[in-house]
């Protein structure tokens, strides 16, 4: 059974719509153990089939290989810690936890599906199937005007840019007239590849996928929508979809348009540099914590990036390849970006909003373990070994340098600075500023066990980062 | 396993630390300092065990780490490390001491604050694998950002971010140097991917590539030094950090810019090294002159200390860029003498603060007359500091003027003013802060002399500075081996070139 984790998730996101609507509303906190479950289940299903040789179901419309292995355990971990973040936060806010789950199993699986998808038709759908839920998502605080303006924006432009990739794919399947990724790859491959519509079908495609894990200047909606959305589901977007479009990236770009790499190559890394400086220096200037949070997504967006330009397909066994670079990153990125929009969740759960700095003063005396682990989740940001993100950084540093872009890892090593200033900020306000106000702060174990999972998983796939570098490795023999 | 065990005691400090109530503060500080005395023994117990005649590393621990891109780790020590290390084991048990009484906030913190900055300061030193050698690197980096943040003064936060900037920077730009060498050398090694500096420097590297890499290393440990024109962060950290902030930060940190120049730059990328030599010493000559003149207009006590850092140390760059054995054995004694003479001044400054909470020089002034057994020990380090003959920094100096005056002379008269112009601001300084009779009744009652903890911390620094300046030959035995493999090492590319 190739789609089993899929078809888990699916009962899943059937299961709890359906409890949703009968169970008595004081019952309905069973509903995070069920969805806590649920995930737990996918997970293992999903994890046996590592090593597995590739398998293909619904006549090839979607693959189940090593790959899809790695990207479901990046989806399923993070739909697991968000449930954990998210019950405080809802019941504080009376919002609908039932409602909540379901939305983000479908999108979970929309993002499993796109992982998996070796047809263009089919990674559309999964794409589509994806983003709806999480534009509901974003909207879930309905008597929330920033939640409906969130909602709007990141649903008009996600249109917007769904009907820009549509577009694009349109010309790939007009060039090669394929939609089977496969096969669309063999054909570029026995053609001349200086074709001008080629390049036009580049730019499309890098267009509509650009808009779905913000690139600049295709990141417009992402600071309004992370700032507006109820913070778990902030949390959820900087990460779930974000990694599913870079599923999508590598599907299209590598497996699909591999052969026309070096026509894109530097259109990525430019890309990439323009992304991560804007988002940088933009992200100094915030005093929302949300915001902050929202460039800094945005930087890494442009970090990962640097993978793909680095990619060289073909090199799949190489180990320093950009490719596994970028799903290292993706990984690692998981834990420490979900770690902090965790503690955003955590701190605004008692307040009003709580989302600016001063939320944050002397949250080192006020709560000691949650200071450290935000200090944990910042540096590890910054990039600052023995950390996750220091090795997540290095990696794609490394195979710039290998792909003969130094100047691309000149410019993120001077980024990684620029991020340092805010990031640190952070820490400055949390250490070494003092306030009198005395907000309680919210108890919550399922929030507990989440920070703890998550700095952990932060400390140590930095400290033994090895096991988790093959890991994306083995995931990435098949391209 | 000793290097291993070394590097990570302060760990299991931090472990012990952990679940200790925070209310409880003697027993954090004796834990700390027990474990930080016990890494000094082992450190003492290294000194001894050390094959002094032996060329090469020794007490070597390599394994597999990263094993799917190369790397290793990989420890091990030569003559160069060995001293430093000590050093390190010493200042930092030396500097919990110091603010026994003087920090009261947040004592847990600050006890696990220090534990792994001593963590990350000797993993550099012992570290043979670079991205070891880098991650060690910035571990130090945080713990001392967070010691001047936190228990810092009024600008801390000013003098905090810009010393982490700084040196992140410098950090970063190593880290892609450290890459593109990981690559070269695959490159001309039959595909060997490695980062071990014994087999980096098997390789000869065209000079196109040493020259940038050997820029961005620059980038990285001139910051670190701190060389002229980089020095900036140095006086603002300095002033603002706590006392023991500052002893490390003098004593040690500043050690890892020169360790790194000696450990990777010269021996890694000689023909760079030859190509930047005469601007190399052109900027330690102004970094020397530069700094003592600074000195002599400083109106803080510790500012005038911090600057006369910057001097110092630009006779260690000198030392290392004339490439000859006095220049560089000279270098490295300096680095050591520096240790412990700056942090020495840094811990009397300390002492005459925490009783005055004062610095001004135009404050103070007959303190002598309170604090007569302070004013003892003050002048010995003072005079170390100026390089009489009979104590530690005249033999450094020395060493060092003697490798200048055989490359270039002219630097070398322009270094020598230097050490006239440290007798003239660290002669007035003590004048005037000892002797100077001023209105100083108000802060009198304040001046009691030094309590047993301080002579305890300050009297092995004593005996050493003594022991180093009578007899060098001690230390420099250590030193011989590993200076002359650094020196071979840059000569046989620089015969090459200039074949």
């Amino acid at each position: 059974m190739a789609v089993l984790p899929e078809v888990v998730v699916t009962v899943l996101a059937m299961l709890l719509l359906l409890l949703d609507a009968v169970l008595p509303e004081h019952r309905k906190s069973g509903l995070t153990w069920l969805a806590l479950l649920g995930f737990v289940v996918a997970g293992a299903f999903n994890l046996y089939q590592w090593g597995s040789p590739a398998q293909s179901a619904y006549g090839g419309m979607v693959g189940a290989d090593n790959f899809t292995v790695f990207f479901n355990t990046l989806f399923l971990a993070t739909a697991i810690l968000v449930v954990l973040m998210a019950p405080a936060y809802l019941r504080e806010r009376a919002l609908p936890f039932g409602e909540f789950y379901s939305l983000l199993s479908f999108a979970v699986l929309g993002m499993m599906f796109t992982a998996a998808s070796t047809d263009l038709i089919s990674l559309f759908v999964s794409i589509e199937l994806m983003v709806i839920a999480v534009y509901i998502l974003a909207g879930l605080a309905r008597r929330e005007k920033r939640s409906n303006e969130a909602s709007l924006k990141y649903f008009l432009l996600g249109a917007f840019a769904s009907a820009i990739l549509v577009y694009g794919m349109s010309w790939l399947y007009g060039i090669t007239g394929q939609t089977n990724l496969a096969k669309i790859a063999g054909v570029l491959k026995a053609t001349s590849l200086d074709n001008p519509l080629l390049l036009m079908t580049i730019a499309l495609l890098a267009v509509g996928v650009g808009f779905k894990v913000a690139l600049v200047p295709f990141h417009a909606w992402t600071p309004d929508a992370y700032e507006g959305a109820p913070t778990p589901a902030t949390a959820f977007m900087s990460v779930g979809p974000k990694a599913a479009a870079f599923a999508a990236l590598l599907r299209i770009f590598i497996s699909a348009m591999g052969p026309a790499q070096p026509d894109y190559s530097l259109l990525f890394a430019i890309l990439a540099v323009l992304t991560m400086t804007l988002a940088n220096v933009v992200a100094i200037q915030q005093n929302n914590i949300k915001r902050m949070l929202a460039y800094s997504s945005i930087a890494h967006s442009g970090y990962i990036l640097v993978g793909l330009a680095a990619a060289q397909p073909g090199a799949g066994s190489d180990q320093v390849a950009g490719i596994p670079a970028l799903m290292f990153y993706l990984f690692v990125y998981t834990f420490m970006t979900l770690g902090a929009f965790a503690i955003v969740a955590y701190v605004q759960a008692g307040q009003v909003t709580g989302e600016s700095f001063d939320d944050y003063r002397a949250l080192g005396r006020r709560a000691p373990m949650t200071a450290i682990a935000m200090t944990l989740f910042m540096l590890s940001l910054t990039g600052v070994p023995p950390l996750a993100g220091f090795f997540g950084k290095a990696y794609l540093i490394l195979a710039a340098v290998h792909s003969g872009m130094a100047w691309l890892a000149v410019a993120m090593a001077v980024n990684s600075a620029i991020s340092a200033y805010y990031y640190l900020r952070v820490v400055v306000v949390m250490y070494m500023s003092d306030t009198t106000e005395r907000v309680p702060l919210y108890r919550s174990p399922f929030i507990h066990s989440m920070l703890a999972v998550a700095s952990l998983a932060t400390f140590f796939v930095g400290v033994f980062a090895d096991p988790f570098l093959r890991f994306a490795q083995g995931a990435t023999l098949g391209f | 396993m000793l290097l291993s065990l070394i590097v990570f005691l302060p760990l299991v400090g931090v472990a012990l630390l952990l679940p200790m109530r925070p209310e409880n503060k003697s027993l954090l500080r004796v834990t700390t300092l027990v474990v930080m005395l016990a890494d000094c023994l082992l450190s003492i117990y290294l000194l001894l065990a050390f094959n002094q005649s032996a060329s090469g590393y020794q007490f070597e621990e390599n394994i597999p780490w990263l094993g799917s891109l190369g790397l290793r780790y990989h420890l091990g020590v030569d003559g160069l490390s060995v001293l430093l290390l000590f050093l390190t084991t010493l200042l930092s048990w030396i500097a919990i001491l110091s603010t026994w009484r003087a920090v009261q906030l947040r004592v847990k913190e600050y006890m696990i604050a220090f534990l792994l900055l001593e963590l990350g300061m000797l993993g550099v030193f012992v570290a043979l694998d670079l991205f070891l050698f880098y991650v060690f690197w910035e571990i130090v980096l945080v713990p001392m950002y967070v010691i001047i943040g936190v228990w810092g003064g009024p600008r801390k936060i000013y003098a905090t971010i810009k010393f982490f900037l700084f040196t992140f920077i410098g950090s970063l730009l190593m880290l892609v140097a450290i890459l593109a060498l990981y690559f070269e050398h695959a490159g001309l090694a039959n595909g060997v991917r490695t980062l071990d500096v014994t087999q980096l420097g098997n390789v000869h590297y065209p000079l196109a590539f040493q020259i940038p890499v050997f820029l961005a290393f620059f980038a990285a440990f001139a910051v670190k030094v701190p060389l002229w024109p980089l020095h900036t962060w140095l006086p603002d950290a300095h002033v603002e950090a706590p006392t023991a902030g500052s002893v490390i930060l003098a004593g040690i940190l500043l050690k890892l810019g020169g360790y790194g120049f000696l450990r990777f730059s010269v021996p890694l990328l000689p023909e760079a090294t030859h190509y930047f030599g005469p601007l190399m010493l052109t900027l330690a000559t102004i970094a020397v002159v530069y700094g003592a003149l600074v000195s002599l207009v400083q109106k803080d006590w510790k500012k005038l200390v911090a600057y006369s850092s910057v001097s110092h140390m630009g006779f260690v760059i000198l030392g290392i860029f004339v490439l000859n054995p006095q220049g560089l054995e000279g270098a490295i004694l300096e680095m050591f003498n520096h240790g412990l003479l700056t942090g020495a001044l840094f811990l009397c400054v300390g002492i005459v603060y925490e009783r005055v909470h004062d610095r001004e020089l135009a404050h103070l002034g007959g303190i002598a007359r309170y604090m007569p057994v302070y004013a003892a020990f003050f002048m010995v380090f003072m005079l170390g500091s100026v390089g009489l003959p009979g104590l530690a920094g005249f033999v450094g100096e020395f060493l060092v003027l003697l490798g200048t005056f055989g490359v270039s002379s002219l630097a070398g008269w322009i270094s020598m003013t230097a050490i006239i112009l440290a007798a003239g601001y660290l002669l007035w300084m003590y004048a005037r802060v000892m002797f100077v009779k001023l209105n100083t009744e108000h802060y009198a009652a304040e001046l009691v002399d030094l309590r047993a903890h301080e002579v305890a911390y300050l009297l092995p620094l004593l005996a050493l500075v003594i022991w180093v300046g009578v007899y060098p030959d001690t230390w420099l035995n250590f030193l011989h081996p590993a200076v002359s493999h650094i020196i071979a090492q840059a000569s046989a590319a620089g015969g090459l070139a200039a074949r």
